[in-house]
């Protein structure tokens, strides 16, 4: 039965009246926002020239051939391989370890979800006195274990500080990724793992052949999601470097506030945005291709 | 069966807890002195009105005081627009603090409420001014000012002028305020806002590590400081001379501009186009490194510390001096947060052997102005006249944050000044180091854009002992002089 277009919001009126506040919502306060965004980035609106001309793609070209928005690009991309490369082999190891029977366990995954329920801003304040150059934990562990280079800057040397801050990042979010794969591991069927057994495969084979394969979705829910988080980190750049030593850690949100807010660019900020959301869509695109 | 009595206090306890009261009350009594009224009248030329005013003096008791402040103009007749229920008062926490003695003041003179919409950072309020700005929001009255953003605000007219204001109450700022801070709040002949207090570094200096080095006075220059830090660090008397704040922020422009001047350098040459980058910007920069990588006075973590950072080795007794804002005067000789604050002296900024520059530190002055949407400008304005009215509130900056008010009368009248010199020693070196301070180019309007640009060029210099400083140089001018050809300047 094929149904016209009417019918069908005749049909689906209930469920359309109930979604109505909900759209309307986002209609207010996404829509709106982000269509009034991107018509910025089309003109040369900036608080300290009130002019608003439309002047077409010249922000888009002003940007994408700008050293420090490329610079930034490349930073992000930096700061985004790395930490996955270390946040999902340490979280799915310690799920693994959480997902076999020993006592305690309970305690055990309530307490490694400690830093991932501490709140960005504190985690930051938190690693700022552990990286502290003259007072800080690192170092002060370093000089207690008698390492004569104690006095290591961990913040403000080029070649660190990115790594530094990517392990300030990691401790925080390990334990999110623990807990979408250890619910990914518990949902699959012991079964398998006895078959497999009796046919003689190894806990290697048993890993690599049932558990990552099935663990397919939560990799790629979790690649979003991280994707997504590292692409528009920002806050823990601002507390921890100010995007420095020199513009070592500016990301490509930081530089988007920084047009915006401290240089008055609207138009320029906006059009940064802009190209950060087209970027993230053509990676969330590729991922779900790729792996769904 | 028996009766149950209620249960209650006897009558004995209350007449022992009353026994007990007494006794309390007759030997604070005799320790505690009885209220001293003390009536002083004091004539400052600016303002036609007289108020009287209670000063809290000591613990034991107040001192009434009538400030007689007379007319330098005629003041304009004004029929007052009507009286909001409130005005909003936009701040930051740190600020906020002294704030809300004159918001409380005036709620009780005028009926009007005061409300703050706070921020944690001084920065946020550059932000969200520009944003309601931007979004021709007319939600405040009063608006915290920070002097680098006064060319941005003007050319925006984000700010009320206040001439027209002073004008009409009859008031000369200029005799009212100290007139460096009239200078500093005004642009293009218009006054934007008005400065509640003097901000800026001065020297620390641990006075018993300088003993015991032979030293019977502080360093007057940068180069002697080098020296004595050298001759500390030998006799192992401290493990460096200073730490300083060169992390990338607001504070190395500071220490730019600071060193810049200290040398004879200038911002702009005489045609007003950026020339920092001559002999003297060379020297200045030079010397900022070297102090890390050549002389090794100060620890390689210089470029990672912020201003509240470097205070940490003075008052853990690991460094000898430095050169820090005045806010930390306080802190530094508190003994609770002060290892050493029973040995840390104050002394003017150092100035230059090189330039003959007797000393040099940099403006950091905050202040508050009216929002140029505000719907209340009149009463914004009555508001930040209340510090002129209220010298009693104005030197509460003094219990707050450490540092002078703006007022001429509380650094000139010694019924205001004796009090404070005797409880803050360091007083006087504030009001006196002002003579000798220079200032962050905040006059251009795209200060933003260029402070961002400077930190990360300066910290790129200090980072690395191998930058070209005169390269490094010439590339800030370049980017400097492009910024300002853009912004039509």
């Amino acid at each position: 039965l094929k149904l016209s277009p009417f019918s069908f919001f005749l049909n689906k009126k209930t469920e359309i009246l109930f979604s109505f506040p909900a759209l309307i919502l986002i209609f207010f306060f996404i829509f709106i926002p982000i269509s009034w965004g991107l018509y910025i980035s089309f003109t040369d609106y900036s608080l300290l020239n009130p002019s608003f001309h439309f002047i077409g793609l010249k922000n888009y070209m002003e940007v994408l051939t700008s050293y420090n928005f490329l610079k930034s690009i490349l930073t992000t991309f930096e700061f985004m391989v790395i930490s996955m490369l270390i946040e999902f082999p340490i979280g799915l190891g310690i799920a693994l370890l959480l997902n076999e029977e020993f006592k305690g366990k309970k305690i055990t995954v309530a307490l490694s979800l400690i830093p991932w329920s501490i709140p960005m801003v504190v985690n930051s304040l938190l690693w700022l006195w552990i990286y502290d150059p003259q007072y800080g934990l690192l170092n002060g562990i370093l000089y207690w274990l008698g390492i004569k280079e104690y006095n290591k800057l961990w913040l403000g040397n080029p070649q660190i500080a990115m790594f530094a801050l990517i392990i300030a990042d990691s401790w925080q979010v390990i334990p999110f990724h623990v807990l979408f794969f250890l619910a990914g591991l518990q949902s699959i069927p012991k079964t398998y793992y006895e078959a497999s057994a009796i046919d003689g495969a190894n806990s290697l084979k048993r890993f690599f052949y049932i558990t990552l394969p099935l663990l397919k979705r939560v990799f790629l829910i979790l690649l979003l999601i991280r994707t997504v988080h590292c692409i528009k980190v920002f806050d823990m750049i601002y507390l921890m470097t100010n995007g420095g030593p020199g513009d070592r850690t500016t990301t490509m949100a930081f530089l988007a506030y920084l047009e915006t807010f401290d240089h008055l660019k609207m138009s320029i900020g906006n059009t940064e945005a802009i190209i950060m959301s087209f970027i993230l869509i053509i990676l969330g695109t590729i991922y779900i291709m790729t792996l769904y | 069966m028996s009766e149950v009595k209620p249960k209650g206090i006897s009558a004995s306890l209350v007449v022992i807890a009353v026994i007990i009261a007494l006794i309390i009350g007759v030997v604070a009594g005799y320790f505690v002195k009885p209220v001293e009224l003390i009536k002083e009248t004091v004539t400052v030329p600016g303002i036609e009105k007289t108020v009287t005013t209670t000063i809290e003096k000591t613990v034991a008791g107040t001192i009434e005081k009538t400030v007689t402040l007379t007319p330098t103009a005629i003041a304009i007749p004004f029929t007052p627009p009507p009286k909001p229920e409130k005005i909003v008062v936009q701040a930051n926490e740190w600020n906020q603090m002294w704030m809300k003695y004159l918001a409380e003041s005036f709620e009780k003179e005028y009926g009007i409420k005061v409300e703050f919409w706070s921020y944690v950072h001084v920065e946020d309020l550059h932000t969200k001014t520009l944003a309601a700005y931007a979004a021709k929001s007319s939600e405040f009255d009063v608006i915290g000012m920070d002097e680098q953003w006064r060319g941005e605000y003007f050319k925006l007219g984000v700010l009320e002028p206040l001439n027209k204001y002073f004008e009409m109450e009859g008031i000369d700022p200029y005799k009212v305020y100290e007139p460096f801070l009239v200078d500093a709040s005004t642009y293009k002949g218009q006054q934007l806002y008005v400065l509640t207090r003097i901000v800026l570094p001065f020297l620390f200096y641990n006075e018993k590590m300088l003993k015991e080095a032979g030293y019977t006075s502080p360093p007057t220059t940068w180069e002697e400081l080098v020296d004595m830090s050298k001759v500390m660090m030998n006799k192992g008397i401290c493990k460096y001379g200073t730490a300083l704040p060169f992390a990338k922020a607001e504070g190395l422009v500071c220490q730019f501009t600071m060193f810049l001047h200290a040398f004879g350098g200038r911002w702009f040459n005489e045609k007003g186009e950026w020339a920092f980058n001559d002999d003297a910007g060379i020297k200045a920069l030079t010397f900022m490194r070297d102090m890390i990588y050549t002389y090794k006075i100060a620890p390689t973590a210089s470029v990672e510390l912020n201003d509240r950072q470097v205070f940490d080795p003075l008052g853990a007794g690991d460094s000898a001096f430095s050169v820090n804002w005045n806010v930390f005067s306080k802190t530094a000789t508190d003994p609770t947060v002060s290892k050493e604050a029973e040995n840390i002296k104050v002394a003017l900024a150092p100035g230059t052997k090189a330039a003959g520059v007797k000393s040099m530190s940099v403006t950091g002055f905050f202040g508050w102005g009216i929002y140029s949407l505000s719907k209340n400008k009149y009463w914004a304005w009555k508001f930040l006249l209340h510090q002129i009215m209220h010298p009693e509130i104005s030197i509460k900056h003094y219990d707050i944050y450490g540092v002078p008010d703006s007022l001429k009368i509380t650094h000139t009248d010694p019924f205001y000044k004796d009090p404070i010199e005797k409880k803050y020693y360091w007083a006087p070196y504030a009001v006196e180091q002002v003579r000798y301070a220079a200032s962050r180019p905040g006059t251009i309007t795209y200060y933003g854009e260029w402070t961002t640009m400077m930190q990360e060029e300066l910290h790129k210099v200090l980072l690395d002992p191998t930058v070209d400083i005169k390269s490094a140089l010439d590339r800030m001018v370049e980017l400097s002089r492009e910024m300002a050809r853009r912004a039509g300047s």
